[in-house]
């Protein structure tokens, strides 16, 4: 079994390994860390060359889907990230989260969004791409609503699932009308496909719909709203996904997609000025946090916009200062937040103003906090600092007004980064602990990525210049033509550095020091606030507005439809019967048969009471079962009795909540229901013999009769229909059953709590 | 509940005659008459059957028990459906073949009857569930 496809299936297998682990254990986390681990060393065993790169998966084929997985040099630097970063965060939350906490099913719901997000970054296929990309976000959901008891986590789920779900869906129709347009939804054949694109009139309308998934996953801005909501997640999960991973989906796809997708003049500046937007607006939203989660959440927003507009371009050397800033921000966002995640479990309190004079309490977690927070700001020598310079000399070359926000962006990072590193240092803490350093298990995790973002700094070329040139080449085609390094030399990016982090520091000192000043509500926030009501109200009004709760209004209208889908088909096609009524002359046995349903119906009709109605409505059931076994059809025969059994006593347990039979209460509207019935009645046997004359094709039934015993190895070809020939239907078909089951459930629930209360 | 002893002597004789008959028709389904669809509804009946005549007994309430069934059955049909692909056939690809056991002879063994099992499964926990949740209201 090859590498790639083993590490890939490992999360998915582990998932609900992990669902049989007793609530709370340990060593749940200790297998998830080991399956990150085992899924690191296969990719690390690609990239060595010694495993193929390439499994094909096939789906359906006619289609044009596969589950193909293709691990290029891009694919494998993600894979890699979130294969380590996920060593490390299952390793911390093993022993961060209380042992009263749901071990199996946190580490479960981490598992499976594992999975998912190497399903993205391996998939070969646009298809299924989109599949592992809604599975982030399902599974994002789980993982933010955790603690489901709180008010807050729940909303913040939701608002996180209906923002990245909703642009998944905005990116599904710009994946279709690409693929339709290009001929093909394999990523490899896509690209070599631009011009056909480009030609299109779909390519403005596709790339705007795949920009939306982009900014809605990526949390740009306007829809930056989820990102500070989703902070209700427990820690390792805000620095897994709200930080490492999840949320570089949308940047991954910009860096898969872009040189397809760039030949549309559109994709480049509305990517980049988006980008650019949100690293300012939002670095200055950071800097006016004091919870401290919120602050990094507006500081993952900004610095992904930072990312967005180098990977835009789509060009080798931005793409590869791009690639080197998300590494580098993977590393001191997952130090910063799994730190932060310290903090608040020793002194229970995530505002920044009330930490204490941290530096003196808890003096090695302040150290790696100022340290992350350095190579955020880009002081050198730590790796941030050289990420930023190439992301100024990229802007500093381009339009001055740009350019004059990329340094206003700069400057709000810088100033945020003092504020989160020397506000800790100092301050008072008024009451409660004052907290102490944790064990090594919680402190090894983020030392190891301040290491890694230290050494980035120093060494970046020979830690990652080989990699990221590979990773470059695979996305954009393109060799890089310079090298990553800490001393460019003299040069207005390396001014602009030194003014940022100047005005940076003077911005901290001189304003922020003095009073923080007040968070802000965000007008994103309110508007989906305001639509999500709104939503909710026109639902309401319009469900009242035909679930009238009388069961007569019902089938009018079920009749109704049925009478003017037959009256619309007559009128446009004639109607037209040259068999005859029937191929099969009715015997005296039908007759009798068809007399008795008759009978039963009218008898139906005529019953006083409810439970003669049921009866008798029975019996008319039952002589359908008895004709369907009189024209040789026993499957249906047996399906209609035991259907039959069913709901008579099915009808005797909805008893309870009717209320009192009253035939005389619709008498009024007796001749109009009499006309509905004739009318619908008659349409569709009219329909029914008509259809068999009309044919437009040989019919199917034919082959399937053929090819069931050679084909299939039954007999019974209304079986063999059921479950091989037709059995995506099926399936469909007992999904609905499983969806009606749990809303049954959840309504007579409902309803019996609602009466339990009154 | 119901406290009549013929209904109760006789359901004590027909369901494990029904639950049979339910095997029957499923194993046969693929040649004969039957299938899972059917027989579930049967199981379904004879579970059915008991409710009227003991109730719900002393079978704790209040905990959705069978929406895992529905689960379950639903999974293995997706299961079934999906393993094709991990052999690099295409979706829902099905498979048969025949081999030979002493006493029975010659026994079909076929993938489709594994999702069979699965809408067997699906239909039993669907009606169960449904004349659970209406029936232990009060």
């Amino acid at each position: 079994m090859p590498a790639v496809f083993l590490a890939a299936a490992l999360p998915f297998v582990v998932s609900p390994v992990l669902l049989l682990f007793r609530r709370p254990d340990r060593r749940a986390g200790l297998l998830s860390a080991a399956a990150c681990a085992g899924a690191f060393a296969c990719f690390v065993s690609v990239a060595l060359g010694a495993s193929p790169a390439t499994v094909a998966l096939p789906w359906i084929g006619p289609l044009g889907l596969s589950f193909s997985l293709h691990a290029d040099a891009l694919a494998l630097f993600f894979a890699l990230l979130i294969t380590g970063v996920g060593f490390l965060v299952a390793a911390f939350a093993t022993s961060y989260l209380d042992s009263n906490e749901n071990f199996p099913r946190f580490f479960s719901f981490l598992m499976l969004f594992t999975g998912s997000m190497l399903g993205v970054v391996l998939s070969s296929n646009l298809m299924a791409l989109f599949v592992f990309w809604e599975m982030t976000s399902f599974s994002s959901f789980l993982l933010i609503g955790f603690w489901h008891h709180r008010e807050r986590s729940r909303y913040g789920a939701l608002k996180a699932l209906v923002v990245t779900g909703g642009g998944g869906l905005a990116m599904l129709l710009g994946f279709v009308m690409v693929g339709i347009v290009c001929g093909s939804f394999e990523i490899a054949v896509l690209a070599e496909r631009g011009a056909l694109l480009a030609a299109s009139p779909w390519a403005t309308p596709a790339v705007l719909l795949i920009i939306a998934g982009v900014v809605t996953k990526s949390a740009q801005l306007p829809f930056h709203l989820w990102l500070p909501s989703a902070m209700e997640a427990p820690t390792p999960v805000s620095a897994f996904l709200h930080a490492a991973t999840m949320v570089k989906a949308g940047l991954f796809l910009v860096a898969r997609l872009g040189p397809l997708l760039s030949v549309v003049p559109l994709w480049t500046p509305t990517l980049a000025l988006v980008g650019l937007l949100t690293m300012t607006w939002c670095g200055w939203l950071a800097l006016r946090q004091k919870d401290l989660k919120a602050l990094l959440a507006f500081s993952t927003v900004s610095q992904l916009g930072l990312i967005l507009v180098l990977l835009a371009p789509a060009e080798p050397d931005t793409t590869a200062a791009g690639l080197l800033h998300l590494l580098n921000h993977a590393c001191f966002k997952g130090a910063l937040f799994l730190l932060v995640g310290v903090l608040e479990h020793e002194l229970h309190t995530r505002d920044l103003s009330l930490m204490g004079p941290l530096r003196r309490n808890m003096p090695f977690t302040w150290l790696l906090i100022a340290l992350a927070a350095l190579s955020m700001a880009g002081v050198p020598p730590m790796g941030g600092f050289v990420s930023k310079e190439l992301f100024l000399d990229h802007l500093l070359n381009g339009h001055p007004l740009l350019a004059l926000l990329a340094v206003a962006g700069a400057v709000l990072t810088a100033a945020y980064c003092f504020a989160l590193a020397a506000g800790l240092a100092a301050g008072r803490r008024p009451d409660g602990p004052r907290g102490q350093d944790p064990s090594l298990s919680l402190l090894l995790p983020p030392a190891l990525l301040v290491a890694a973002t230290i050494g980035l700094g120093f060494f970046p070329d020979q830690l990652v210049g080989a990699p990221m040139a590979a990773a470059t080449l695979a996305a954009t085609g393109g060799s890089v033509t310079g090298h990553f390094a800490v001393w460019h030399g003299v040069g207005p990016s390396l001014l602009a550095s030194a003014f940022a982090i100047s005005m940076g520091l003077a911005l901290w000192w001189g304003w922020w020091q003095k009073r923080v000043p007040p968070a802000p509500t965000l007008v994103a926030d309110r508007v989906y606030d305001h639509a999500l009501e709104q939503l909710e109200a026109w639902a309401r009004r319009l469900t009242a507005s035909y679930m009238s709760g009388i069961l007569w209004r019902y089938c009018s209208v079920i009749l109704l439809t049925v009478i003017v889908g037959v009256a619309v088909v007559v009128a446009s096609q004639g109607f037209v019967m040259q068999d005859g009524w029937s191929s099969r002359h009715a015997g005296p046995w039908d007759l009798a048969v068809c007399a008795t349903a008759i009978l039963a119906a009218v008898a139906t009709l005529k019953a006083r009471t409810r439970l003669a109605a049921i009866l008798a409505l029975g019996a008319s059931g039952f002589s359908l079962a008895l004709l369907f076994a009189l024209s040789a059809a026993p499957d249906l025969a047996l399906t209609q009795i035991m259907v039959e059994t069913i709901s008579v006593p099915l009808f005797l347990a909805v008893f309870a909540f009717l209320p009192p039979y009253q035939v005389d209460r619709v008498r009024r509207a007796r001749p109009l229901h009499a006309l509905l019935a004739v009318a619908a009645g008659l349409g569709t046997a009219l329909l029914l013999a008509a259809s068999r004359s009309q044919r437009v094709a040989e019919p199917i039934s034919s082959y399937f009769v053929d090819k069931s015993v050679d084909a299939a190895g039954g007999h019974n070809v209304v079986n063999v229909i059921l479950v091989d020939f037709r059995g995506l239907d099926t399936l469909g078909e007992i999904t609905v059953l499983g969806v009606a089951a749990i809303a049954c459930y959840a309504i007579i629930k409902l309803l019996s709590e609602k009466e339990a209360g009154r | 509940m119901n406290d009549s002893l013929i209904l109760a002597t006789a359901v004590r004789i027909t369901r494990p005659v029904l639950f049979l008959f339910a095997v029957v028709l499923f194993l046969k389904g693929h040649n004969a008459p039957g299938g899972g669809f059917i027989a579930g509804l049967v199981t379904a009946v004879a579970v059915l059957l008991g409710l009227l005549v003991h109730g719900h007994g002393n079978r704790k309430t209040g905990r959705p028990t069978f929406l895992y069934v529905v689960a379950a059955g639903l999974g293995l049909a997706l299961l079934t459906a999906l393993a094709p692909t991990l052999l690099g056939w295409p979706f829902f690809t099905h498979s048969f073949g025949f081999i030979d056991l002493p006493l029975l002879g010659s026994v079909e063994l076929a993938s489709a009857a594994l999702f069979d099992l699965g809408v067997y499964v699906v239909v039993v926990g669907n009606v169960v569930t449904v004349l659970y949740a209406l029936t232990e209201r009060r």
